[in-house]
């Protein structure tokens, strides 16, 4: 009896965690979704019912559209880039590397990653500038005759969220790839396969699972961020977060914001749902690796 | 036309300053069930890798069907491997995992359902084409795996220990299956094991390999009768040995003084007098003669008093304490008339010149190239 008396007492205080300060909020700005901008003083009046109008109002201006759907498919393309960076060294870690390299290893990929998301994308601004590394190399080795200029463009903010959420792909791949038993890539070499065909037939089908989950993360970090396409961005490529971002602040319409906000979360776990179903792939199946 | 589907030509491997296996020859006749027996860390996974290409040999050749395997990657040598855990692919169907090899070879989708189809009627689990391997019992993931390795026809079927897994009934029963399976389809097998048992009842000719030398290659009874080795002598079957120096030869067989006394019996290496040498006994070959009657110094027995009787059906043990402080260990066929010795009871044991032999004691140099 005391025992689970205990366990009540220590289930109290994730529990308030949790609805103090994720659900309740979460709700009130649903509420808020659902209701008009309104003056002060016409709050609790006539005028203060519950309506879809801010939904409306993104559904029925493309703009606003057009923007959702260039966000959705970068982020997919950030989460195919970042699959791509992640799945080689993933490998590597896990099926190549051993001891004590492989700590390292570990540890150099890492480490960089307790550095503040800030201070990273500055790091990026480095390389990528006018001035920067990438310029410096590509000029010193003779590829280019004058540097180019890369920053503020699509291509910036996607290599920039690719590095920043690759970590989130990095981690469930290698766990995949590490209890991949390596017999099953030998059996599959040794019946005919080539290394090709080892990866489309053997490893790709049983990291699923790993890229997945590793997916939903990247995808889900890239559709909601808002600094790196602030940053690295510029005027030219908005992102929908930064409209979300405009709508609180810029036009304090904390209303037409949350529905933009809720827009957005509805759509995106549709997309993962999507994702889901195209592979076959339970959540608790995801979770677990 | 080569006689030998698979020769191991002075293969050596070596791991930095460890050799794994060191100037093995080996020849491996069309259509035979060949076995390389020997303890764990003795190199015959080694030699089955470097067969299957997983591993090239330091130096050396390896040749299947006459060809140099030279730089020859797996998926491109006429062999297929049964791997000790088996190595099903999860995510496939048992027809998949079957028609696999076939896909690989790009062979035209009716004439893979017809090959799938066969090899499950080889194995004898037609109707299983649907299932995943995790729904499979043992016995039958075996046999599925067998079937995989099978229907790409390799010239050779390696087996990695593919029985190690299973309870010992089972692996009876897939002992005599995987020797039917390979009567039916008489392709070469080579068979990895460190069970005695398994390979002197499979197989047409058995390798014993130790700490990466080959001890002696032969028939299931050469190696069980006629062991080279002290080694083999040890490792196959029981054995009891007896250290002693040879003081007189007379043709095939010599007379060797031990502390248990004086034992005429083969020396099947010829060695010379004055050498010293382990006599080996099996404890099957030992009988008590005569009532067990202790006789003075006669040659070919050996006296002690019985310690412990170990009753196991189709024998009996005996375990008997000798006065030189040995153990001698007999077996007794549980059969009409034949004598059981009483616990506690001086007895002397007799055995036939013919099945004792005299062995040169391991020279202990294995590093010795």
């Amino acid at each position: 009896m005391a025992e689970r008396r205990a366990l009540g007492l220590l289930l109290v205080l994730p529990l308030l965690w949790i609805g103090g300060l994720l659900a309740v909020p979460q709700i009130r700005m649903l509420e808020l979704s659902f209701r008009r901008k309104l003056p002060l003083l016409q709050v609790g009046g006539p005028e203060d019912v519950y309506t879809v109008e801010n939904y409306l109002r993104f559904a029925e201006n493309p703009l606003y559209w057009k923007v959702f759907l260039k966000t959705v498919a970068s982020a997919v393309l950030i989460t195919f880039v970042a699959f791509l960076i992640a799945f080689p060294i993933a490998y590597f870690l896990a099926k190549v590397a051993r001891g004590t390299w492989g700590t390292r290893l570990f540890l150099a990929i890492v480490v960089p990653f307790w550095v503040n998301e800030i201070v990273r994308t500055f790091a990026w601004l480095l390389i990528l500038s006018e001035q920067g590394v990438l310029n410096q190399v590509l000029v010193a080795v003779g590829l280019l005759r004058a540097p180019g200029s890369y920053l503020y463009t699509e291509g910036a903010v996607i290599l920039g969220m690719a590095y920043a959420y690759m970590l989130f792909m990095l981690f469930p791949l290698y766990a995949s790839l590490e209890n991949l038993d390596f017999s099953l890539v030998e059996a599959a070499q040794d019946l005919g396969a080539g290394w090709v065909r080892v990866l489309r037939h053997i490893i790709l089908p049983h990291c699923v699972p790993g890229a997945v989950a590793g997916s939903i993360m990247v995808f889900m970090l890239a559709v909601g961020t808002y600094v790196v396409p602030a940053m690295l961005g510029g005027k030219g490529a908005i992102w929908f977060v930064q409209l979300i971002y405009s709508r609180f602040y810029d036009a304090l319409n904390w209303n037409l914001g949350s529905a933009f906000a809720f827009s957005l979360l509805v759509l995106s776990l549709a997309f993962v749902g999507a994702l889901l179903r195209m592979f076959r792939l339970s959540v608790g199946r995801v979770l677990q690796s | 036309m080569a006689d030998f589907d698979v020769e191991v030509r002075e293969v050596t491997k070596t791991y930095g300053a460890m050799t794994a296996v060191r100037d093995v020859t080996l020849r491996v006749a069309r259509g035979e069930f060949f076995s390389i027996l020997g303890p764990s860390g003795c190199g015959k996974t080694t030699i089955l890798r470097m067969v299957a290409g997983f591993l090239e040999p330091t130096a050396g050749e390896i040749l299947i069907g006459g060809q140099s395997m030279h730089g020859v990657p797996p998926h491109r040598r006429p062999t297929s491997l049964v791997f000790q855990h088996l190595a099903l692919f999860p995510l496939m169907t048992v027809y998949d995992n079957i028609a696999f090899g076939l896909r690989m070879r790009k062979a035209p989708e009716a004439e893979i359902r017809r090959r799938v189809a066969e090899k499950l009627e080889l194995i004898n689990l037609p109707g299983y084409e649907a299932k995943f391997p995790h729904q499979l019992s043992g016995g039958e993931k075996q046999r599925v795996a067998i079937a995989r390795s099978l229907v790409i026809e390799p010239t050779v079927l390696l087996l990695d220990e593919p029985l190690g897994a299973l309870d010992l009934k089972l692996r009876e029963h897939m002992k005599a299956e995987l020797k039917a399976i390979q009567h039916r389809v008489r392709t070469t097998f080579i068979y990895i094991t460190h069970d005695q048992g398994e390979a002197l009842a499979m197989s047409d000719h058995v390798a014993v390999m130790s700490r990466g030398r080959l001890q002696q290659v032969g028939a299931p009874p050469e190696i069980y009768e006629a062991p080279q080795t002290a080694f083999v002598a040890h490792f196959v079957g029981e054995n009891n040995a007896f250290p002693g120096r040879l003081v007189g030869r007379e043709g095939t067989h010599a007379v060797v003084e031990t502390a248990e006394g004086s034992f005429r019996i083969r020396n099947p290496l010829g060695l010379s007098l004055g050498t010293t040498g382990l006599c080996f006994v099996r404890p099957e070959k030992l009988s008590v003669g005569d009532g067990g009657a202790v006789e003075g110094r006669a040659p070919n027995q050996i006296a002690g008093t019985v310690q412990e009787l170990y009753y196991e059906g189709i024998i009996v043990k005996a375990r008997v304490a000798l006065p030189s402080g040995r153990e001698l260990q007999v077996a007794i066929p549980t059969v009409a008339g034949a004598v059981v010795p009483a616990v506690g009871q001086p007895t002397a044991f007799r055995f036939d010149p013919d099945e004792a032999y005299v062995l040169p004691e391991e020279d202990g140099g294995h590093g010795r190239a």
